[in-house]
Protein backbone atom coordinates (compact mmCIF):
# COMPACT_ATOMS: atom_id res chain seq x y z
CA UNK A 1 0.00 0.00 0.00
CA UNK A 2 2.78 2.33 1.02
CA UNK A 3 4.32 1.97 -2.40
CA UNK A 4 1.00 2.63 -4.75
CA UNK A 5 0.61 5.91 -3.01
CA UNK A 6 4.20 6.64 -3.01
CA UNK A 7 4.79 5.66 -6.59
CA UNK A 8 0.62 6.48 -8.46
CA UNK A 9 2.40 8.36 -11.29
CA UNK A 10 4.68 5.01 -12.73
CA UNK A 11 1.96 5.03 -15.51
CA UNK A 12 3.61 8.11 -17.15
CA UNK A 13 7.18 6.93 -16.12
CA UNK A 14 9.67 6.80 -19.33
CA UNK A 15 12.40 4.67 -19.49
CA UNK A 16 15.09 7.34 -18.27
CA UNK A 17 12.36 8.06 -15.19
CA UNK A 18 12.02 4.74 -14.08
CA UNK A 19 16.08 4.65 -14.25
CA UNK A 20 15.95 7.46 -12.25
CA UNK A 21 13.53 5.84 -9.51
CA UNK A 22 15.51 4.29 -6.48
CA UNK A 23 12.31 2.10 -5.94
CA UNK A 24 12.35 0.78 -9.42
CA UNK A 25 16.69 0.24 -9.14
CA UNK A 26 16.12 -1.28 -5.52
CA UNK A 27 13.52 -3.96 -7.21
CA UNK A 28 15.85 -5.07 -9.59
CA UNK A 29 19.10 -5.02 -7.63
CA UNK A 30 17.87 -6.97 -5.01
CA UNK A 31 14.25 -7.94 -5.19
CA UNK A 32 11.77 -9.16 -2.55
CA UNK A 33 8.68 -10.82 -2.38
CA UNK A 34 7.01 -7.10 -1.66
CA UNK A 35 8.75 -5.33 -5.01
CA UNK A 36 7.94 -8.69 -7.04
CA UNK A 37 4.11 -8.63 -5.89
CA UNK A 38 3.95 -4.70 -6.73
CA UNK A 39 5.52 -4.94 -10.30
CA UNK A 40 3.34 -7.80 -11.34
CA UNK A 41 0.79 -5.75 -10.32
CA UNK A 42 1.90 -2.92 -12.12
CA UNK A 43 2.30 -4.96 -15.34
CA UNK A 44 -1.70 -6.40 -15.28
CA UNK A 45 -2.75 -2.62 -14.88
CA UNK A 46 -2.16 -2.80 -18.62
CA UNK A 47 -0.23 0.89 -18.27
CA UNK A 48 0.43 2.84 -21.54
CA UNK A 49 3.89 2.79 -20.83
CA UNK A 50 4.74 -0.82 -20.47
CA UNK A 51 7.05 -1.24 -23.52
CA UNK A 52 9.22 1.73 -21.86
CA UNK A 53 8.82 -0.39 -18.49
CA UNK A 54 10.01 -3.30 -19.77
CA UNK A 55 13.14 -1.72 -21.38
CA UNK A 56 14.38 0.23 -18.38
CA UNK A 57 13.74 -3.62 -16.90
CA UNK A 58 15.89 -5.20 -19.25
CA UNK A 59 18.21 -2.63 -19.48
CA UNK A 60 19.31 -2.27 -15.59
CA UNK A 61 19.53 -6.05 -15.63
CA UNK A 62 21.26 -6.16 -18.82
CA UNK A 63 23.80 -3.99 -16.64
CA UNK A 64 23.94 -5.94 -13.67
CA UNK A 65 25.13 -8.97 -15.19
CA UNK A 66 27.65 -7.83 -17.11
CA UNK A 67 26.46 -10.15 -19.87
CA UNK A 68 28.92 -10.65 -22.47
CA UNK A 69 31.47 -8.11 -21.79
CA UNK A 70 33.34 -10.12 -18.36
CA UNK A 71 36.61 -11.61 -18.97
CA UNK A 72 36.18 -15.54 -19.49
CA UNK A 73 37.86 -17.64 -17.16
CA UNK A 74 40.52 -18.77 -20.16
CA UNK A 75 41.40 -14.98 -20.10
CA UNK A 76 41.77 -14.61 -16.38
CA UNK A 77 43.75 -17.25 -15.68
CA UNK A 78 46.05 -16.11 -19.01
CA UNK A 79 45.94 -12.47 -17.99
CA UNK A 80 47.52 -14.24 -14.71
CA UNK A 81 49.84 -16.42 -16.13
CA UNK A 82 51.38 -12.92 -18.14
CA UNK A 83 51.73 -10.82 -15.01
CA UNK A 84 53.27 -13.97 -13.17
CA UNK A 85 55.90 -14.13 -15.87
CA UNK A 86 56.60 -10.82 -16.54
CA UNK A 87 56.96 -10.23 -12.54
CA UNK A 88 59.34 -13.07 -12.22
CA UNK A 89 61.45 -12.14 -15.44
CA UNK A 90 61.66 -8.52 -13.92
CA UNK A 91 60.91 -7.06 -17.17
CA UNK A 92 59.22 -3.92 -17.77
CA UNK A 93 57.72 -3.73 -21.34
CA UNK A 94 56.79 -0.31 -22.75
CA UNK A 95 55.60 -2.03 -26.10
CA UNK A 96 52.36 -2.79 -25.89
CA UNK A 97 50.87 -5.46 -27.70
CA UNK A 98 53.55 -7.01 -29.72
CA UNK A 99 56.48 -7.95 -27.08
CA UNK A 100 53.79 -9.22 -24.60
CA UNK A 101 50.94 -11.04 -26.96
CA UNK A 102 54.10 -13.42 -28.19
CA UNK A 103 55.25 -14.33 -24.55
CA UNK A 104 52.11 -14.65 -24.00
CA UNK A 105 50.52 -16.71 -25.96
CA UNK A 106 53.60 -19.70 -25.77
CA UNK A 107 53.32 -18.99 -21.77
CA UNK A 108 49.26 -19.47 -21.90
CA UNK A 109 49.62 -22.87 -23.35
CA UNK A 110 52.17 -24.30 -21.15
CA UNK A 111 51.00 -22.88 -18.26
CA UNK A 112 46.96 -22.73 -18.30
CA UNK A 113 46.45 -26.15 -16.75
CA UNK A 114 48.60 -25.70 -13.91
CA UNK A 115 47.17 -21.91 -13.04
CA UNK A 116 44.09 -23.47 -12.82
CA UNK A 117 45.66 -26.64 -10.24
CA UNK A 118 47.02 -24.07 -7.85
CA UNK A 119 44.37 -20.96 -8.68
CA UNK A 120 41.26 -22.27 -8.32
CA UNK A 121 42.18 -24.00 -4.60
CA UNK A 122 43.81 -21.81 -2.84
CA UNK A 123 44.62 -24.91 -0.62
CA UNK A 124 46.34 -27.68 -3.64
CA UNK A 125 43.75 -30.53 -4.69
CA UNK A 126 42.69 -33.04 -2.13
CA UNK A 127 45.38 -35.75 -2.74
CA UNK A 128 42.61 -38.94 -2.90
CA UNK A 129 40.36 -36.68 -4.73
CA UNK A 130 42.49 -36.12 -7.32
CA UNK A 131 43.52 -39.90 -6.77
CA UNK A 132 40.33 -41.08 -7.81
CA UNK A 133 39.74 -38.54 -11.26
CA UNK A 134 43.14 -39.25 -12.72
CA UNK A 135 42.30 -43.27 -12.51
CA UNK A 136 41.49 -43.95 -15.42
CA UNK A 137 43.54 -41.16 -17.14
CA UNK A 138 46.26 -42.94 -17.81
CA UNK A 139 45.49 -46.68 -19.67
CA UNK A 140 48.27 -47.96 -21.10
CA UNK A 141 48.40 -50.36 -17.66
CA UNK A 142 49.78 -53.38 -19.28
CA UNK A 143 52.94 -51.92 -20.67
CA UNK A 144 55.57 -50.40 -18.83
CA UNK A 145 55.96 -48.75 -15.55
CA UNK A 146 54.32 -44.81 -16.60
CA UNK A 147 55.67 -41.98 -14.51
CA UNK A 148 53.41 -39.33 -15.10
CA UNK A 149 54.55 -35.99 -14.01
CA UNK A 150 51.65 -33.98 -16.07
CA UNK A 151 49.26 -34.18 -18.27
CA UNK A 152 51.35 -34.41 -21.37
CA UNK A 153 54.78 -35.01 -19.42
CA UNK A 154 54.75 -39.01 -19.50
CA UNK A 155 57.80 -40.89 -18.82
CA UNK A 156 58.03 -44.61 -19.73
CA UNK A 157 60.14 -46.86 -18.15
CA UNK A 158 61.06 -50.48 -19.92
CA UNK A 159 63.28 -51.80 -16.96
CA UNK A 160 61.13 -54.51 -15.37
CA UNK A 161 62.47 -53.31 -11.87
CA UNK A 162 62.17 -49.23 -12.31
CA UNK A 163 64.02 -47.34 -10.26
CA UNK A 164 62.51 -43.93 -10.04
CA UNK A 165 64.81 -41.30 -8.15
CA UNK A 166 63.79 -37.80 -6.90
CA UNK A 167 66.71 -35.73 -6.18
CA UNK A 168 66.83 -31.55 -5.61
CA UNK A 169 66.23 -30.39 -8.86
CA UNK A 170 66.13 -33.03 -11.10
CA UNK A 171 64.33 -37.18 -11.05
CA UNK A 172 66.14 -40.34 -12.42
CA UNK A 173 63.89 -42.34 -13.94
CA UNK A 174 65.29 -45.71 -15.18
CA UNK A 175 68.32 -44.91 -17.39
CA UNK A 176 66.77 -40.46 -18.26
CA UNK A 177 67.14 -37.88 -16.19
CA UNK A 178 64.50 -35.09 -16.19
CA UNK A 179 64.38 -31.30 -14.55
CA UNK A 180 61.48 -31.27 -11.93
CA UNK A 181 58.84 -29.55 -12.58
CA UNK A 182 58.29 -25.91 -10.82
CA UNK A 183 54.84 -25.88 -10.54
CA UNK A 184 53.41 -27.57 -7.48
CA UNK A 185 51.40 -30.38 -9.08
CA UNK A 186 50.69 -34.30 -8.31
CA UNK A 187 53.06 -37.03 -9.65
CA UNK A 188 52.08 -40.76 -10.47
CA UNK A 189 54.20 -43.82 -10.53
CA UNK A 190 51.87 -46.68 -12.60
CA UNK A 191 53.22 -50.09 -12.26
CA UNK A 192 51.66 -52.57 -14.41
CA UNK A 193 51.03 -56.24 -13.84
CA UNK A 194 54.74 -57.99 -14.35
CA UNK A 195 56.68 -55.08 -13.26
CA UNK A 196 58.40 -53.48 -9.96
CA UNK A 197 59.47 -50.28 -9.17
CA UNK A 198 61.56 -48.50 -6.76
CA UNK A 199 60.24 -44.54 -5.81
CA UNK A 200 63.07 -42.55 -3.29
CA UNK A 201 61.57 -39.26 -2.82
CA UNK A 202 63.42 -36.15 -2.55
CA UNK A 203 63.01 -36.41 1.32
CA UNK A 204 64.83 -40.04 1.12
CA UNK A 205 61.70 -42.15 1.88
CA UNK A 206 61.66 -45.35 -0.25
CA UNK A 207 58.71 -47.04 -1.79
CA UNK A 208 58.80 -50.83 -3.15
CA UNK A 209 55.77 -50.54 -5.53
CA UNK A 210 54.07 -53.68 -6.34
CA UNK A 211 52.62 -54.91 -9.40
CA UNK A 212 49.46 -53.71 -10.61
CA UNK A 213 49.62 -50.59 -8.31
CA UNK A 214 49.89 -46.95 -8.82
CA UNK A 215 51.16 -44.23 -6.39
CA UNK A 216 50.60 -40.58 -6.70
CA UNK A 217 52.64 -38.10 -4.41
CA UNK A 218 53.05 -34.30 -4.73
CA UNK A 219 55.98 -33.14 -7.14
CA UNK A 220 57.55 -31.56 -3.90
CA UNK A 221 55.87 -32.22 -0.24
CA UNK A 222 54.53 -29.27 1.48
CA UNK A 223 56.05 -27.08 4.94
CA UNK A 224 53.09 -28.82 7.05
CA UNK A 225 53.07 -32.80 5.81
CA UNK A 226 53.63 -35.25 3.05
CA UNK A 227 51.21 -37.23 1.99
CA UNK A 228 50.60 -40.20 -0.86
CA UNK A 229 48.21 -42.15 -2.05
CA UNK A 230 48.91 -45.99 -3.00
CA UNK A 231 45.69 -47.84 -5.09
CA UNK A 232 47.42 -51.40 -5.13
CA UNK A 233 50.25 -52.67 -2.90
CA UNK A 234 53.57 -50.29 -1.47
CA UNK A 235 56.12 -51.19 1.14
CA UNK A 236 57.69 -47.83 2.57
CA UNK A 237 60.32 -47.36 4.76
CA UNK A 238 59.65 -43.59 5.98
CA UNK A 239 62.83 -41.28 6.89
CA UNK A 240 62.47 -39.39 10.01
CA UNK A 241 61.07 -35.68 9.66
CA UNK A 242 59.05 -34.39 13.49
CA UNK A 243 58.17 -31.62 11.70
CA UNK A 244 56.43 -33.13 8.65
CA UNK A 245 54.08 -36.34 9.48
CA UNK A 246 53.64 -38.76 6.63
CA UNK A 247 50.36 -39.51 5.71
CA UNK A 248 49.40 -42.61 3.45
CA UNK A 249 46.12 -42.35 2.17
CA UNK A 250 44.21 -45.53 0.53
CA UNK A 251 40.79 -46.30 -1.25
CA UNK A 252 39.53 -46.71 2.69
CA UNK A 253 42.37 -45.78 5.11
CA UNK A 254 44.27 -42.99 6.40
CA UNK A 255 47.86 -44.28 7.46
CA UNK A 256 49.67 -41.62 10.10
CA UNK A 257 53.38 -42.52 9.81
CA UNK A 258 55.23 -42.00 12.41
CA UNK A 259 59.27 -42.46 11.04
CA UNK A 260 58.93 -46.46 10.05
CA UNK A 261 58.81 -49.75 7.67
CA UNK A 262 55.77 -51.30 7.11
CA UNK A 263 53.87 -52.93 4.01
CA UNK A 264 50.26 -51.27 2.54
CA UNK A 265 47.90 -53.86 0.88
CA UNK A 266 45.10 -51.71 -0.78
CA UNK A 267 43.79 -52.81 -4.30
CA UNK A 268 40.95 -50.73 -5.03
CA UNK A 269 39.70 -53.52 -7.02
CA UNK A 270 39.44 -55.52 -3.96
CA UNK A 271 37.19 -55.42 -0.72
CA UNK A 272 39.98 -55.93 1.71
CA UNK A 273 42.89 -53.34 2.73
CA UNK A 274 45.66 -54.10 5.11
CA UNK A 275 49.11 -52.22 6.75
CA UNK A 276 51.58 -54.46 8.14
CA UNK A 277 53.76 -52.82 10.19
CA UNK A 278 57.75 -54.30 10.67
CA UNK A 279 59.74 -51.52 12.45
CA UNK A 280 58.12 -47.91 14.32
CA UNK A 281 55.06 -46.90 14.85
CA UNK A 282 51.89 -45.99 12.75
CA UNK A 283 48.24 -44.83 13.20
CA UNK A 284 45.57 -46.04 11.05
CA UNK A 285 41.78 -45.13 10.85
CA UNK A 286 39.46 -46.28 8.10
CA UNK A 287 36.24 -45.88 7.69
CA UNK A 288 33.67 -44.58 10.85
CA UNK A 289 36.28 -46.63 13.16
CA UNK A 290 38.41 -45.23 15.60
CA UNK A 291 42.36 -44.69 14.67
CA UNK A 292 44.54 -47.44 15.85
CA UNK A 293 48.05 -47.69 16.77
CA UNK A 294 49.72 -50.23 15.30
CA UNK A 295 53.40 -52.49 17.30
CA UNK A 296 55.62 -53.82 15.01
CA UNK A 297 54.44 -57.13 14.03
CA UNK A 298 50.78 -56.16 13.83
CA UNK A 299 48.59 -56.37 10.89
CA UNK A 300 45.41 -53.90 10.61
CA UNK A 301 43.18 -55.57 7.91
CA UNK A 302 39.60 -53.60 7.22
CA UNK A 303 36.94 -55.52 4.97
CA UNK A 304 33.83 -53.54 4.23
CA UNK A 305 33.84 -51.27 7.13
CA UNK A 306 34.55 -53.73 10.03
CA UNK A 307 38.32 -53.74 10.76
CA UNK A 308 40.51 -56.00 12.85
CA UNK A 309 44.15 -55.83 14.56
CA UNK A 310 46.01 -59.24 14.30
CA UNK A 311 49.54 -60.29 15.46
CA UNK A 312 51.43 -61.59 12.69
CA UNK A 313 54.66 -62.27 11.70
CA UNK A 314 56.04 -59.05 9.71
CA UNK A 315 59.10 -60.01 6.97
CA UNK A 316 56.43 -63.04 5.51
CA UNK A 317 54.01 -59.74 4.05
CA UNK A 318 57.49 -57.86 2.89
CA UNK A 319 59.70 -60.74 1.73
CA UNK A 320 57.90 -59.35 -2.23
CA UNK A 321 60.47 -56.70 -2.04
CA UNK A 322 63.04 -59.09 -1.95
CA UNK A 323 61.51 -61.59 -4.64
CA UNK A 324 59.90 -63.95 -2.76
CA UNK A 325 56.64 -64.30 -1.71
CA UNK A 326 55.40 -66.10 1.92
CA UNK A 327 51.98 -67.30 2.65
CA UNK A 328 50.39 -68.56 5.65
CA UNK A 329 46.83 -70.35 5.28
CA UNK A 330 46.54 -67.69 2.50
CA UNK A 331 43.71 -68.95 -0.13
CA UNK A 332 44.83 -70.65 -3.37
CA UNK A 333 42.86 -68.11 -5.64
CA UNK A 334 44.52 -65.39 -3.76
CA UNK A 335 47.45 -66.76 -4.32
CA UNK A 336 47.05 -67.09 -8.00
CA UNK A 337 46.15 -63.76 -8.25
CA UNK A 338 48.96 -62.05 -6.25
CA UNK A 339 51.66 -64.39 -9.00
CA UNK A 340 48.94 -63.15 -12.01
CA UNK A 341 49.64 -59.95 -11.05
CA UNK A 342 53.35 -60.13 -9.86
CA UNK A 343 54.06 -61.98 -13.68
CA UNK A 344 52.18 -59.87 -15.17
CA UNK A 345 50.45 -63.16 -16.95
CA UNK A 346 46.70 -64.13 -16.84
CA UNK A 347 45.38 -67.35 -14.59
CA UNK A 348 42.89 -69.09 -14.71
CA UNK A 349 41.94 -71.12 -11.73
CA UNK A 350 38.97 -74.02 -11.62
CA UNK A 351 36.65 -72.80 -8.64
CA UNK A 352 37.06 -76.07 -6.26
CA UNK A 353 40.72 -74.90 -5.67
CA UNK A 354 40.21 -71.28 -5.03
CA UNK A 355 39.74 -71.88 -1.35
CA UNK A 356 41.84 -74.25 -0.57
CA UNK A 357 44.32 -72.90 1.84
CA UNK A 358 48.38 -72.89 1.16
CA UNK A 359 51.41 -72.09 2.93
CA UNK A 360 54.40 -71.68 1.93
CA UNK A 361 57.57 -69.92 0.14
CA UNK A 362 57.40 -68.69 -3.57
CA UNK A 363 60.87 -67.53 -5.39
CA UNK A 364 59.84 -65.01 -7.30
CA UNK A 365 62.91 -65.13 -9.59
CA UNK A 366 61.74 -68.11 -11.08
CA UNK A 367 59.95 -68.46 -14.33
CA UNK A 368 56.08 -68.88 -13.76
CA UNK A 369 56.14 -71.93 -14.94
CA UNK A 370 58.59 -73.56 -12.44
CA UNK A 371 56.43 -71.53 -9.76
CA UNK A 372 53.40 -73.60 -10.77
CA UNK A 373 55.49 -77.16 -11.22
CA UNK A 374 56.46 -76.23 -7.26
CA UNK A 375 52.96 -75.61 -6.03
CA UNK A 376 51.94 -78.99 -7.69
CA UNK A 377 53.50 -80.47 -5.17
CA UNK A 378 51.45 -79.03 -2.25
CA UNK A 379 48.12 -78.97 -4.12
CA UNK A 380 47.07 -81.45 -6.45
CA UNK A 381 46.84 -79.35 -10.04
CA UNK A 382 47.39 -79.63 -13.02
CA UNK A 383 47.91 -76.45 -15.81
CA UNK A 384 48.03 -75.62 -19.53
CA UNK A 385 48.64 -72.56 -21.09
CA UNK A 386 46.14 -71.07 -24.29
CA UNK A 387 48.56 -69.49 -26.25
CA UNK A 388 45.42 -67.83 -27.87
CA UNK A 389 44.64 -66.06 -24.92
CA UNK A 390 48.10 -65.99 -23.40
CA UNK A 391 46.26 -67.58 -20.23
CA UNK A 392 47.02 -70.40 -18.22
CA UNK A 393 44.46 -72.87 -16.97
CA UNK A 394 44.89 -74.32 -13.61
CA UNK A 395 42.30 -77.61 -12.75
CA UNK A 396 42.18 -80.29 -10.01
CA UNK A 397 44.06 -83.39 -11.01
CA UNK B 1 34.03 -18.78 -2.97
CA UNK B 2 32.67 -15.58 -2.59
CA UNK B 3 31.49 -15.88 0.87
CA UNK B 4 35.26 -16.18 2.44
CA UNK B 5 36.39 -13.60 0.46
CA UNK B 6 39.07 -11.84 2.77
CA UNK B 7 38.66 -7.75 2.15
CA UNK B 8 40.45 -5.85 -0.04
CA UNK B 9 42.13 -3.61 2.34
CA UNK B 10 43.14 -7.09 3.98
CA UNK B 11 44.84 -8.53 1.14
CA UNK B 12 46.49 -5.16 0.36
CA UNK B 13 48.35 -5.02 3.79
CA UNK B 14 49.47 -8.57 3.97
CA UNK B 15 50.71 -8.13 -0.43
CA UNK B 16 52.62 -5.33 1.03
CA UNK B 17 54.62 -7.10 3.49
CA UNK B 18 55.37 -9.60 0.11
CA UNK B 19 52.84 -11.85 0.74
CA UNK B 20 52.66 -13.56 -3.02
CA UNK B 21 49.54 -15.46 -1.94
CA UNK B 22 48.14 -11.89 -1.07
CA UNK B 23 49.25 -10.62 -4.61
CA UNK B 24 47.60 -13.38 -6.30
CA UNK B 25 43.97 -13.45 -4.45
CA UNK B 26 43.69 -8.96 -5.33
CA UNK B 27 43.98 -9.95 -8.31
CA UNK B 28 41.60 -12.95 -8.61
CA UNK B 29 38.71 -10.69 -6.43
CA UNK B 30 39.35 -7.77 -8.70
CA UNK B 31 40.33 -8.72 -12.68
CA UNK B 32 36.84 -8.77 -13.42
CA UNK B 33 35.51 -5.23 -11.76
CA UNK B 34 38.74 -3.40 -13.15
CA UNK B 35 38.01 -4.78 -16.47
CA UNK B 36 34.53 -3.42 -17.02
CA UNK B 37 35.46 -0.04 -15.55
CA UNK B 38 38.55 -0.40 -18.19
CA UNK B 39 36.42 -0.74 -21.02
CA UNK B 40 34.76 2.79 -20.16
CA UNK B 41 37.70 4.45 -21.45
CA UNK B 42 38.36 1.96 -24.52
CA UNK B 43 36.30 -1.18 -26.04
CA UNK B 44 39.25 -2.67 -26.65
CA UNK B 45 39.17 -5.42 -24.57
CA UNK B 46 43.36 -6.39 -25.52
CA UNK B 47 44.09 -3.25 -25.08
CA UNK B 48 42.45 -3.10 -21.58
CA UNK B 49 44.51 -6.35 -20.43
CA UNK B 50 47.16 -5.22 -21.34
CA UNK B 51 46.57 -2.36 -19.04
CA UNK B 52 45.31 -4.36 -16.14
CA UNK B 53 48.79 -6.39 -16.97
CA UNK B 54 50.78 -3.17 -16.40
CA UNK B 55 48.70 -1.78 -13.52
CA UNK B 56 49.75 -5.29 -11.80
CA UNK B 57 53.11 -5.09 -12.51
CA UNK B 58 53.70 -1.40 -11.49
CA UNK B 59 52.33 -2.30 -7.98
CA UNK B 60 54.29 -5.15 -7.67
CA UNK B 61 57.47 -3.32 -8.74
CA UNK B 62 56.43 -0.58 -6.13
CA UNK B 63 55.35 -2.76 -3.47
CA UNK B 64 57.88 -1.44 -1.01
CA UNK B 65 56.81 2.16 -1.83
CA UNK B 66 53.34 1.40 -1.76
CA UNK B 67 50.89 3.07 1.27
CA UNK B 68 48.58 1.44 2.79
CA UNK B 69 44.82 2.02 1.48
CA UNK B 70 41.17 1.84 2.32
CA UNK B 71 40.26 1.76 -0.70
CA UNK B 72 42.28 -0.87 -2.99
CA UNK B 73 39.95 -1.03 -5.79
CA UNK B 74 39.39 2.95 -6.49
CA UNK B 75 43.32 3.41 -6.03
CA UNK B 76 43.46 0.37 -8.63
CA UNK B 77 40.88 1.62 -10.98
CA UNK B 78 42.55 5.18 -11.14
CA UNK B 79 45.70 3.59 -11.97
CA UNK B 80 43.95 1.87 -14.79
CA UNK B 81 42.24 4.77 -16.07
CA UNK B 82 45.48 6.36 -15.84
CA UNK B 83 47.48 3.67 -17.98
CA UNK B 84 44.92 2.99 -20.27
CA UNK B 85 44.27 7.37 -21.29
CA UNK B 86 48.16 7.46 -21.48
CA UNK B 87 48.04 4.53 -23.78
CA UNK B 88 45.53 5.71 -26.01
CA UNK B 89 47.04 9.21 -26.40
CA UNK B 90 50.17 7.52 -27.51
CA UNK B 91 48.28 5.24 -30.04
CA UNK B 92 46.34 8.45 -31.51
CA UNK B 93 46.68 11.51 -33.66
CA UNK B 94 45.83 14.75 -31.62
CA UNK B 95 42.97 15.52 -33.34
CA UNK B 96 41.41 12.69 -31.60
CA UNK B 97 42.76 13.00 -27.99
CA UNK B 98 40.82 16.69 -28.30
CA UNK B 99 37.42 14.75 -29.01
CA UNK B 100 38.30 12.41 -25.88
CA UNK B 101 38.77 15.56 -23.16
CA UNK B 102 36.73 13.63 -20.87
CA UNK B 103 36.47 16.69 -18.24
CA UNK B 104 36.05 19.21 -20.84
CA UNK B 105 32.85 21.61 -20.65
CA UNK B 106 31.41 20.17 -24.07
CA UNK B 107 32.61 16.25 -23.23
CA UNK B 108 28.85 15.45 -22.03
CA UNK B 109 27.81 15.80 -25.85
CA UNK B 110 30.99 15.12 -27.58
CA UNK B 111 31.11 11.73 -29.45
CA UNK B 112 34.08 9.57 -28.83
CA UNK B 113 36.02 8.16 -32.04
CA UNK B 114 34.87 4.66 -30.71
CA UNK B 115 31.31 5.60 -30.31
CA UNK B 116 30.93 6.34 -33.76
CA UNK B 117 32.83 3.51 -34.81
CA UNK B 118 31.24 1.13 -32.58
CA UNK B 119 27.34 2.81 -33.70
CA UNK B 120 28.65 2.13 -37.46
CA UNK B 121 29.58 -1.38 -36.51
CA UNK B 122 26.58 -2.48 -35.00
CA UNK B 123 23.99 -0.72 -37.24
CA UNK B 124 20.77 -2.75 -38.53
CA UNK B 125 21.57 -5.24 -35.72
CA UNK B 126 20.15 -5.25 -31.98
CA UNK B 127 22.72 -4.80 -29.63
CA UNK B 128 22.06 -4.20 -26.37
CA UNK B 129 24.82 -4.82 -24.70
CA UNK B 130 25.55 -2.88 -21.70
CA UNK B 131 28.65 -2.37 -24.09
CA UNK B 132 27.45 -0.85 -27.29
CA UNK B 133 25.05 1.54 -24.88
CA UNK B 134 27.78 2.81 -22.80
CA UNK B 135 29.44 3.89 -26.81
CA UNK B 136 26.63 6.73 -27.54
CA UNK B 137 28.62 8.42 -23.86
CA UNK B 138 30.90 10.43 -23.14
CA UNK B 139 33.90 9.37 -21.10
CA UNK B 140 32.42 10.88 -18.05
CA UNK B 141 28.57 9.94 -18.88
CA UNK B 142 30.03 6.22 -19.05
CA UNK B 143 31.67 6.66 -15.48
CA UNK B 144 29.12 8.05 -13.95
CA UNK B 145 26.43 5.51 -15.32
CA UNK B 146 29.03 2.68 -14.13
CA UNK B 147 29.33 4.07 -10.92
CA UNK B 148 25.51 4.42 -10.97
CA UNK B 149 24.43 1.22 -11.99
CA UNK B 150 26.93 -1.49 -11.98
CA UNK B 151 28.09 -0.45 -8.20
CA UNK B 152 24.60 0.71 -7.34
CA UNK B 153 26.09 3.97 -5.63
CA UNK B 154 23.91 6.90 -5.10
CA UNK B 155 24.45 10.35 -6.20
CA UNK B 156 25.91 11.63 -3.46
CA UNK B 157 28.64 9.04 -3.47
CA UNK B 158 29.23 9.76 -7.07
CA UNK B 159 30.02 13.06 -6.49
CA UNK B 160 32.22 12.28 -3.86
CA UNK B 161 34.33 10.14 -6.02
CA UNK B 162 34.00 12.20 -8.97
CA UNK B 163 34.12 15.99 -7.33
CA UNK B 164 31.47 16.63 -9.00
CA UNK B 165 28.33 18.50 -7.93
CA UNK B 166 25.29 16.77 -7.19
CA UNK B 167 23.33 18.80 -9.91
CA UNK B 168 25.95 17.59 -12.51
CA UNK B 169 25.56 14.17 -11.86
CA UNK B 170 21.99 14.36 -11.66
CA UNK B 171 21.95 16.07 -14.98
CA UNK B 172 24.37 13.68 -16.53
CA UNK B 173 22.81 11.05 -15.90
CA UNK B 174 19.39 12.20 -17.30
CA UNK B 175 20.56 12.59 -20.42
CA UNK B 176 22.71 9.44 -20.62
CA UNK B 177 19.78 7.31 -20.35
CA UNK B 178 17.86 9.76 -22.61
CA UNK B 179 20.63 9.05 -25.31
CA UNK B 180 20.85 5.13 -24.68
CA UNK B 181 17.00 4.84 -24.83
CA UNK B 182 17.34 6.64 -28.76
CA UNK B 183 20.01 4.10 -29.75
CA UNK B 184 18.30 1.12 -28.23
CA UNK B 185 15.19 2.46 -30.10
CA UNK B 186 17.04 3.01 -33.38
CA UNK B 187 18.45 -0.17 -33.00
CA UNK B 188 14.96 -2.56 -32.62
CA UNK B 189 13.54 -0.25 -35.96
CA UNK B 190 12.64 -3.28 -38.66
Amino acid sequence: MKFTQKHADFSVYAFEDFLQDEFFIRSIHSPNEETALFWQDFEKSNPANIDEFCLAKEYLETVKAGDGILLGDNEVADLWNRIDKTNHKRVRTRNYRIVKWSAAASVAAILGIFFFMNFHGNTKRDIASYAVHTKDSVSDIDGDVLLVLSEDNIIRIEDKEASVMYGEHEIRAGKETVSKEVDDNYNQLIVPHGKRSVLTLADGSRIWVNSGTRVVYPSRFDKKQREVYVDGEAYLEVSKDPDRPFFVKTKDMNVRVLGTKFNVTAYESETFSQVVLAEGKVQVQSGANDAVILKPDEKYAVKEGVDAVKKVDAGKYISWVQGFYNFESAGFGFVINRLSMYYGIDIEVDPTLEKVKCSGKIDLNNPLETVLDGLDFIIPLSYRYETSNATYYINAR
Amino acid sequence: MEKNKQSDTYLWGKFLEGDADAYAKIYKQTVQDLFRYGLLFSSDRELVKDCIHDVFIKIYANRVSLSMTDNVSAYLNTSLKNTIINQLKKNRSISSLQEMDEWGETGDDAETPESSYIRKESDGQLNQTWQSAMSVLSLRQREIMYYRFVKNLSIEEICKITNIQYQSVANSIQRSLIRIKNLIKKQSLP
